[in-house]
């Protein structure tokens, strides 16, 4: 009952849309949805969500984790699109260039199709078939598309071909992995059916070759979605081209979704006993992002790029986490919600900055704890918790996965892990204070209101999962966690 | 039976390769369509009367409306509204292209023989024909410029894989089978559209102009200095 409603709520609200002729009552419905979709994600936890389609649709424990993540960074974003929204609108009535007719058109679509995306990112997050989740988050690419072109400039269309050409085919290699993993089943007859729920009970019959040749294209099919390194060239670009509060999306819900999907194949792995190979790969490709977002991250120009390239790493954490095994793949599951909370209040914060100073050049942007001090402090702080400081949720995650690392005596990979997370901490460290402190820049009177709600909610949060973790959520996690490797 | 499928297969074949030597759009549209007809008949061909017939029917009928209709439909208007008819100097010139095409035909023969395939595949060289033509798909994408050509590279690299499913004779769902066509026909409309804007944007859709999102300064600021002088 649950897992339909949070399917259908969004896509008859994307609907509505198309009917609603004021303005005011759209962005409404946005944040009416999106508070609405946080309850249901909520109540998943609390009764059971149900199935559906003879077990296509079945949410399992970590669906209800990942349901409320989504439901916590859509919330937050969407209060924060009314604002843009709102912004935008009063930019163009005020703009002596001749406004387009189809603005209002523009509108409609931006909310439309983010609805949409919520919708299919949670068709994703509770498929329990391989080939419906493919469709799904091949689903998700197309619903975002239009939403990184919302600016309509060259820089937008390039980065929005960029998204669709290299994610597309990309995701087009994860269902040449589906089609391995068929035959997999096949060749030593196990059914037909893709449920993934009935492949773990009969993973000990997989063939073992196919899996593995399955998993490397699942690995690069939905790592190319996630922005894993070295397939990650349209993620700097989309995410800072793209509106701040639709950055804030991706890499706070889009991302972890693509991540479950790929979760889902390593549990497959681990229960066919080919979990070794998977994990090395794992490790090996999230070392590597680490590596290239630390290079990428020191001496950066733009900070959206920043934040994007920061996502690069987390993203290598938690598949270093995952690949690493043990109680750091508990820290990677718990990094999933840490990660996606502080870093859509830095890209709801950043499109503040955007807004007040009106650049994304780092060099360009100074005195922000004097010009606009709230925003400013966010920032700061959001920044230290991106980059794992205590009192922040990140510090005890990436720390559980450092435990782990060094637990399971492969200390290279370990001191590599520390080793680009300090590399970052600096590059970032560098920037924030150039960014946050000195003297110059001046924000005009009238760019100063903004509103630092939602991302202050969110480092709220942050800092209270730092200091203190509920019990039920540590045992949920960790009841996770053991199905994906650890011990 | 068998013959009449290898004469399919080694058309396919030959497209791919005709797809790989051809300059005009108009032409090379119709090439994919002519593959996409193909390998929608190829799943009827091979079931030939079996208890499932009907679904496999109607997927093939809605495959090749698909493919053969509505997805060239979309390009070839794509391609008039953007006022493109060829591929002008690709990354990787034709012939280069079709040796490339060559190798990667004999890379997967080869590569395929080593693999433990089922008893019930349809044909010996269906498998290494439907890798083969992936690769091409993934070769038009990385060394073509415009924008439409990228596109009509996906789509080959998509039949490919369709194709490599039916290779191993596999019955797919049907609801996942619409799905998947599902997203291939929203993913060429927003192409398609995409198409029509960067050619209003840029003046033209070769999609190595677009530099200007990059890491370092220099190197952006230089490119656009190439751009206005060239």
């Amino acid at each position: 009952m649950i897992s339909a409603s949070l399917l259908i709520v969004p896509t008859i609200a994307a609907a509505l849309v198309w009917i609603i002729n004021s303005d005011r009552a759209r962005r409404f419905l946005l944040v009416l949805t999106a508070a609405v979709n946080l309850l249901l994600s909520g109540a998943s936890c609390l009764i059971e969500p149900g199935e559906l389609f003879r077990g296509w649709i079945a949410p399992d424990e970590i669906s209800k984790l990942f349901f409320c993540i989504t439901g916590i960074v859509f919330l937050a974003a969407s209060v924060q699109t009314v604002k843009y929204l709102h912004r935008e609108a009063e930019k163009r009535k005020n703009s002596p260039k001749k406004a387009y007719e189809d603005d209002e058109m523009s509108e409609r679509g931006f909310i439309s199709c983010l609805l949409i995306f919520l919708s299919t990112m949670n068709l994703v997050i509770c498929a329990s078939h391989t080939g419906l989740m493919w469709v799904a988050i091949e689903a998700t690419t197309l619903a975002s598309a239009p939403l990184i072109y919302f600016h309509k400039n060259n820089h937008s269309l390039e980065a929005t071909w960029k998204y669709i050409l290299i994610c597309s085919v990309g995701i087009g290699l994860a269902l040449l992995g589906n089609l391995m993993l068929y035959e997999a089943m096949q060749l030593n007859g196990i059914g037909t059916q893709m449920l993934i729920q009935d492949i773990i009970k009969n993973a000990g019959a997989l063939n073992k070759g196919w899996l593995e040749a399955s998993f490397i294209l699942f690995l690069v099919g939905y790592g190319t979605k996630m922005g894993l390194a070295p397939m990650h060239t349209w993620l700097p670009d989309a995410y800072s081209e793209s509106p701040s509060t639709v950055s804030a999306l991706m890499s706070g819900a889009l991302f972890n979704c693509s991540f479950l999907g790929l979760l889902r194949i390593h549990q497959i792995c681990v229960s066919a006993g080919v979990g070794d190979f998977s994990q090395e790969l794992l490790k090996i490709a999230g070392l590597l992002s680490m590596g290239i977002a630390a290079v990428f991250i020191i001496g950066q120009t733009d900070y959206k790029r920043m934040l994007a390239y920061s996502s690069v790493e987390h993203i290598g954490i938690m598949a270093f986490g995952i690949g690493t095994g043990g109680i750091a793949v508990y820290g990677s599951l718990l990094h999933t919600l840490n990660h996606s909370i502080v870093k859509t209040a830095l890209f709801l914060t950043a499109g503040n900055i955007l807004a007040a100073y009106g650049t994304r050049h780092i060099s360009d942007v100074k005195a922000m704890v004097k010009e606009v001090p709230a925003t400013g402090v966010l920032w700061m702080a959001g920044l230290l918790a991106i980059c794992g400081f205590p009192p922040f949720g990140t510090f005890i995650t990436e720390l559980t996965i450092a435990k782990g690392a060094i637990e399971s005596g492969n200390y290279l990979s370990a001191g590599l892990y520390i080793g680009f997370l300090a590399l970052i901490f600096a590059g970032i460290s560098k920037i924030m204070i150039s960014m946050a402190m000195g003297s110059g820049c001046l924000v005009p009177e009238k760019q100063k209101s903004q509103l630092i709600l939602p991302a202050a909610v969110l480092i709220v949060f942050s800092v209270i999962l730092g200091l203190y973790i509920p019990d039920w959520l540590s045992e949920a996690v960790w009841q996770i966690s053991l199905k994906f490797g650890a011990q | 039976m068998n013959e009449i499928l290898d004469i399919l297969i080694a058309t396919l074949l030959l497209t791919d390769m005709m797809l790989l030597a051809s300059s005009r759009l108009a032409f090379c549209i119709k090439a994919v369509a002519f593959q996409g007809l193909i390998i929608g008949l190829m799943p009827v061909l091979i079931s030939g009367g079996g208890h499932e017939n009907r679904e496999i029917l109607l997927i093939a009928i809605v495959n090749i409306a698909m493919k053969c209709l509505v997805l060239p439909f979309l390009l070839n208007k794509a391609s008039k509204m953007a006022h493109v008819q060829r591929e002008i100097e690709p990354f990787i010139s034709y012939p280069v292209s079709i040796m490339l095409g060559i190798s990667g035909i004999a890379i997967s023969f080869w590569a395929c023989s080593g693999i433990a395939l089922p008893d019930r595949i349809i044909s010996d060289i269906a498998t290494p024909a439907a890798i083969s033509m992936i690769f091409t798909g993934l070769l038009l994408v990385i060394s073509r410029k415009k924008a439409l050509t990228q596109a009509l590279g996906y789509l080959v690299f998509e039949n490919g894989i369709y194709f490599f499913g039916t290779s191993l004779f596999q019955e797919h769902s049907l609801i996942v089978e619409l799905g998947i066509l599902l997203d291939v026909f929203v993913l060429i409309f927003v192409m398609g559209i995409a198409v029509f804007h960067i050619s209003r944007e840029f003046d033209h859709i070769d999609t190595d102009k677009m530099q200007s999102l990059g890491d370092w300064e220099e190197e952006i600021e230089e490119k656009e200095g190439d751009e206005v002088t060239g």
